[in-house]
């Protein structure tokens, strides 16, 4: 079903299913890998997925220290998953 | 029923980049002024906090910060043969809205035309002939130069706090700076920051300036 909307094989309602199927894709990405906040990417496992930091400020410290891995955990706008209050 | 509010000397329509300088201007040279921005109040520390302030979601894909499509709706088309449609989401340029307009977030570049492009029409004919611009191209000379508007140039620099590092003082080429530019009536107040490839650019300029 998903490759006949994203081709256009399955015919919708009002709407063209590929803009339909882009659209779920993209929101797809937006809640997996968008701040726990919004209620996807729980306890941050898109970003644990990718070593992405997170929510942090500033890397100025960071920018000439090549191919160095980041050593520190992510961090969400409520902190870091460890900490948060859900679960 | 309209709601008539008090006259005053001047209204400026849209508090954004030019709203605000022409604003304070205005107000410093003594005139009352009052400002009618469409969008929010903003303050620094309520909308742009390091708490949340890297929320992509919000700022990178939803556009926090700017116009939304629908409050002022432009349409687009590629060529006359097209209709033109409305753009549903902004991207190459993206319209500021509220206090400070799309001075929120710009990419803090002030880089100065050429003195040739104050001239271009006249410069590439001196430079490449007159037939080399096609009839119908509609290139003209600025009514100003270069030279009358660099005193203006200088004083918005000192205003942002530009940074980096001047390569042609009052005509003097510096060294460090870029030797093509336009002369300078001052150099760069602020050096240029150390983060990144110019980094042992700007370490040798300030190990030559202390020689």
């Amino acid at each position: 079903m998903l490759s006949g909307l994203e081709t256009g094989a399955i015919e919708l309602k009002g709407v063209k299913s590929a803009e339909f199927f882009a659209l779920l894709l993209q929101n797809t990405q937006e809640g997996f890998f968008a701040d726990p906040i919004y209620g996807g990417n729980r306890n941050m496992a898109g970003w644990k997925l990718v070593g992405f930091p997170g929510a942090r400020y500033d890397y100025r410290d960071w920018v000439e220290r090549h191919n160095e891995k980041y050593p520190l955990p992510p961090v969400g706008i409520m902190g870091r998953s460890d900490l948060s209050m859900r679960e | 029923m309209a709601r008539q509010t008090p006259p005053k000397d001047v209204v400026i329509i849209g508090l954004g980049w030019t709203g605000a300088i022409l604003g304070y201007e205005l107000a410093k040279a003594g005139l009352d002024v009052v400002a009618i921005e469409r969008g929010p109040w903003r303050d620094t520390a309520t909308d742009f906090p390091p708490s949340y302030a890297q929320d992509e979601l919000r700022y990178a894909v939803r556009l926090d910060l700017f116009l939304r499509p629908d409050q002022e709706t432009l349409t687009f088309r590629n060529n006359m043969s097209q209709t033109a449609l409305p753009i549903r989401s902004f991207a190459s340029f993206l319209p500021g809205n509220g206090v400070g307009g799309a001075g929120v977030h710009w990419n803090g570049q002030t880089w100065r035309f050429l003195p040739t492009d104050f001239r271009l029409r006249s410069h590439l004919e001196q430079r490449y002939g007159k037939d080399m611009l096609p009839s119908d191209m509609t290139i003209q000379d600025w009514p100003l130069s270069y030279d009358e508007i660099e005193p203006y140039y200088d004083r918005f620099e000192k205003l942002c706090g530009t940074s980096g590092k001047a390569g042609n003082i009052k005509g003097v080429t510096q060294v460090g700076g870029n030797p093509f530019e336009g002369w300078r009536s001052s150099g760069i107040p602020d050096r240029a920051p150390e983060a990144g490839l110019r980094r042992d650019a700007v370490r040798r300029d300030r190990a030559q300036d202390r020689s």
